[in-house]
């Protein structure tokens, strides 16, 4: 392939974050419907506080490790980020690394709608990526997932497509931070809860607490994933039952 | 063309209300009495509405397990044609839940004409109208309409109340159409499905490949001896 390494990472990129890339995320609110039916979020004021919440009490605190992990985790050549964390076994790398991130962030999803929606993101994208390129670390995840080894998070097969894609960890962790944000805020518009005007007005002013996310989660750990987000979580089990299910979360 | 050993992955689309679910619950029995493996997948805009539907009128012919509804926040439309990931996630764990499935039928509900199915998603496609929806429908095109494999025209029984001509209805679908063929159903009473029975195992064994069509004994179900009165003529074999 011609062209400029950079250009065609960043097209890549491009390419990876739209919201047309077929990965099914646009199915799931992360439980803004269920709030949204309740009268809990009633307005664009509330659902900024969604966003930031989301975005750095749950997101950056757990998928977003996860994916960085798992961006530097694969199968293939060790990167410097696949140097295995102090205390971790030294022989411990590769797929095998990458099946204990993906199981862990799995156990920190504490409603079924979210653990359901993240793998079927996950396995998808995984899919269509490898599609795209077949890279070693994207085969053996889904390998992993087809031996019921574990079940392929979304962040996690975000992280490995970025890779696969040539795209580095930070910019794969921003571009799936805002692809998070842009699919709330089109979620709400959905829901009819704001216009399309202020929907990107509070993705343009989410840009600094994606960046700070992206900073937190690189401080982070995968081994202590610590989402804390209750109200969030309560309404995401709650619409395991919820009458109203336009979205699968 | 379905990969070997893959069930025939069936997309049924159309309006709301106009019979999809219905005829659903009329194809499921015959199939499953023919010795079919048969799974469904119905995508709602709203709820799980039609997975409870199809669940309950199907109790006893299809084990729970084997009917799955999806959640597509936003016009169904979108994810079964620019992005079906969900619909592709849920078949593949229908599919490794359930090997040897033969059939997998796929509703999902659009509110126009242009409803049509990512060729990646499905192998074959009936698009449903209802009369009550006037005569005008199949001469207003829409690829989903015109696209489909199968057309079925639905509610046969309230073409007098509503003032639709079927005979209008056939013709403007063959004009639309080409040589793809329209079935006339009134899914309510049973009538005319068999012909829609025939048609897919037709084209499930053409897309396999092999010759393994069974033809499904007319002597079942509510087919029987119910020929409706107003489709004299054959246009329930517009295709032949």
């Amino acid at each position: 392939m011609s062209g400029d390494p950079d250009d065609l990472a960043q097209l890549r990129l491009l390419q990876l974050a739209d919201s047309g890339f077929p990965s099914g995320a646009y199915t799931l609110s992360h439980g803004l419907e269920t709030l949204v039916a309740d009268g809990t979020i009633a307005g664009d004021v509330e659902l900024a506080a969604f966003v930031r919440v989301q975005l750095l009490s749950k997101f950056a605190r757990s998928d977003l490790i996860a994916l960085l992990a798992a961006h530097g985790a694969g199968g293939g050549p060790a990167s410097e980020e696949a140097r295995p964390l102090d205390g971790e076994d030294p022989g411990w790398t590769g797929v095998d690394r990458l099946v204990a991130i993906d199981r862990r962030l799995t156990a920190a999803k504490l409603a079924a709608d979210d653990r359901i929606g993240s793998a079927r993101v996950g396995r998808r994208l995984a899919a269509e990526v490898a599609r795209l390129a077949p890279d070693p670390a994207l085969v053996a995840f889904l390998a992993a997932i087809a031996d019921g080894r574990t079940s392929g998070n979304a962040a996690v097969a975000f992280g490995l497509a970025g890779r696969a894609l040539g795209v580095d960890s930070h910019r794969t962790a921003l571009a799936a931070s805002s692809a998070m944000v842009i699919g709330l805020v089109a979620a709400a518009v959905r829901l009819g809860l704001i216009g399309h005007g202020a929907a990107q007005r509070m993705v343009a002013d989410a840009a600094s607490d994606i960046s700070a996310a992206v900073e937190l989660a690189g401080n982070g750990d995968w081994r202590e994933l610590s989402p804390s987000a209750p109200q969030i979580e309560v309404a995401l089990a709650r619409h395991e039952t919820s009458l109203a299910r336009q979205f699968a979360s | 063309m379905t990969e070997h050993g893959r069930p025939f992955r069936v997309g049924i689309g159309g309006p709301v209300g106009s019979g999809k679910t219905a005829l659903i619950e009329r194809l499921v029995p015959i199939l499953v009495a023919a010795g079919r493996q048969v799974s469904v997948v119905t995508n709602d805009i709203l709820t799980r509405e039609d997975e409870r539907h199809v669940r309950q009128a199907l109790a006893h012919v299809l084990e729970p397990g084997r009917i799955v509804g999806v959640e597509t926040g936003t016009c169904p439309h979108n994810a079964v044609r620019e992005d079906p990931s969900m619909n592709l996630a849920v078949l593949d764990e229908l599919e490794t839940a359930y090997p040897g499935t033969e059939y997998v039928l796929l509703e999902s509900g659009g509110d126009n004409l242009t409803l049509t199915f990512s060729p990646e998603l499905v192998d074959h496609s009936v698009y449903v109208i209802d009369v009550a929806g006037g005569d005008k429908i199949p001469r207003k095109r829409g690829q989903g309409l015109v696209q489909a494999d199968l057309l079925v025209i639905n509610k046969t029984d309230l073409a007098p109340f509503v003032g639709a001509d079927l005979g209008v209805m056939e013709r403007d679908a063959r004009l639309v159409r080409d040589a793809r063929p329209t079935l006339f159903t009134d899914c309510r009473a049973g009538i005319g499905i068999d012909p829609v029975i025939e048609h897919l195992e037709r084209a499930r064994s053409g897309a396999d490949g092999e010759q393994r069509a069974v033809r499904i004994r007319d002597d079942r179900g509510a087919d029987h001896g119910h020929r409706h009165p107003s489709l004299i003529g054959g246009h329930e074999h517009a295709h032949q």
